[in-house]
This record gives structure tokens, sequence and C-alpha cells, in this order.
């Protein structure tokens, strides 16, 4: 999580990069069901904060907090309305959308996560900042 | 270990005393050269005999004193004996930073010359 943080510090706040978050459940229907409860607190204009949370608490080694009983608590306290998520939830409004980008993300070669591509260039796991200065700069100066 | 030790400094007093009984039924009389002689040896033994009699009064004091203990950790009853372990560090999280533009799944402006596309699990 330091590393998106020092990210949007240098760059996106700067306006030189754009994040794109996309899904890819990689351990079962409980990650799908944290990548559809991301989407519902979208349609609430909170998925960053939503999705921060979420990679907070795993940064940390708190996996409960991906747990179904977990994911409207979370929404609850980042505010959302209840039964708006409860029903985008419980209704699967988002379990195709989740299922197309973890089928896009398989047809460009991604088999893990975290997984980036900065203008086409793949980047693989949770990697310095460095890393990713190294490959930003790279496409800043016109490479891919 | 202080019982032997007494022991042999008993026994070296009473040989001290021994010897010190021999001296005197064999010493001669007054005007004796033999005598003068032996006379200043049995004045050297009983100040060896006072020095030995006052090395024992010292010990037995010591050893009638409580004996220091060196205190021996014991493990506590049911405890696993602990191995080492690296220590961890503590996983720092950054403040978000504030006044991004977002849209939906999209944080940055539509401008931006570089796109990061991010395949996330969130477990």
């Amino acid at each position: 999580m330091s590393t998106a943080r020092l990210i949007d510090q240098a760059y996106v706040k700067t306006g030189q990069v754009r994040i794109v978050s996309k899904n890819l459940p990689v351990h079962g229907e409980q990650a799908e069901k944290a990548a559809e409860a991301a989407l519902c607190a979208a349609d609430q204009g909170k998925f960053w904060d939503y999705h921060d949370k979420l990679l907070e608490n795993l940064y940390v080694g708190n996996r409960a907090a991906s747990a179904p009983e977990s994911l409207k608590k979370l929404a609850a306290d980042l505010g959302l309305n209840a039964a708006t998520f409860t029903s985008c939830l419980d209704g699967g409004k988002y379990t195709q959308r989740v299922n197309d980008e973890a089928a896009e993300a398989h047809k460009l070669g991604v088999t893990g996560t975290p997984a980036f591509f900065i203008n086409g260039t793949k980047l693989v796991g949770a990697q310095p900042f460095e890393a990713f200065k190294t490959a930003i700069e790279n496409a800043l100066r016109g490479g891919e | 270990m202080q019982r032997p030790r007494l022991f042999a400094n008993r026994l070296a007093l009473f040989v001290v005393l021994g010897l010190l009984a021999g001296q005197l039924g064999c010493s001669g009389g007054p005007g004796d050269p033999a005598a003068t002689s032996q006379s200043g040896d049995l004045a050297a033994l009983r100040q060896q005999v006072a020095a030995q009699a006052t090395r024992i009064a010292a010990l037995e004091t010591r050893a009638a004193l409580p004996q220091p203990t060196v205190a021996q950790p014991k493990p506590a009853t049911g405890a696993v004996t602990a191995t080492a372990k690296p220590i961890q560090p503590t996983p720092t999280v950054l403040p978000p930073v504030a006044g991004l533009v977002t849209d939906g799944t999209t944080k940055g402006v539509a401008s931006a010359k570089v796109t990061i596309t991010e395949y996330v699990d969130y477990l």
C-alpha cells in the first residue's frame, strides 16, 4: 500500500499517471465477492476507499477483512448506504464484470496478483516503488 | 564444600597440638641450649596453633551463614521452549493522498500520459 501511495503522490496527483483498477480473483468465491463488493462501493463513489481498505487489511495480514461478513461491515464503516450496497452485492450485480475482467487478464497472460501494465509493459508482484518509478519514467520518456 | 575443609583444618590443629605436646614432653630443663632452642620453636608453634584456631573459627562462622545461591531459570510448567524468531518489521501503511481525481475504478486525470492497469485480488 505504501508503494501505491508513493505513486499517487509522485505521479497521479501531478497528472502524469492514471490508474485503472481491474479484478483477477484467484482465491475462489470469497475473493470474487470481495471484488464485487468493491465495485458495489464504486456505485456510491467509494471504490478507492473500499479498495484501499481491503488491500490495507491484506497488507497487514488481516485476510478476515475480505470475508463475506466483513464486506458489509466495511461498507457501513465507510458510510455507504447499507440497503443499496447489500442489494448490489447479494444480487450479483457485478458478478459478470468480475468474470470478464478475470478472463481478460488471463488472455494477457496474467496468472497471479497483483499484476500491472504500465502503458502496456507488464510488472508482476508487489514491487517496490523504485520498480514502478523506473517503468513510469520510461513510459513518460516515450517508451512503452 | 566447606565441611571437608573444616575437617582438614581440625586435623591440622590436632596434629599441631600433638607435636606441641611432644615438644613439651621432650624439652630439657632451663639453661640447656637445646631447651632454649626448643622454647623458641614452642613459641612459634603456639602462634601457629592460635592462627589455625582463629582460621577455623572464621570458617565455622562462614559455614553457619546462609549460603548464597545462584538462581537457575526454570521453564514454566507446560511452557514450550521458545525458539528465537526473527523480528518481523511491522508493515507501514502511508496515509491516502488527498485531492486525487477519481471516477469509478479509475484514479487520475484522463489526460495523463501513462496509464497503469492493475489486476488485484483482495485475498
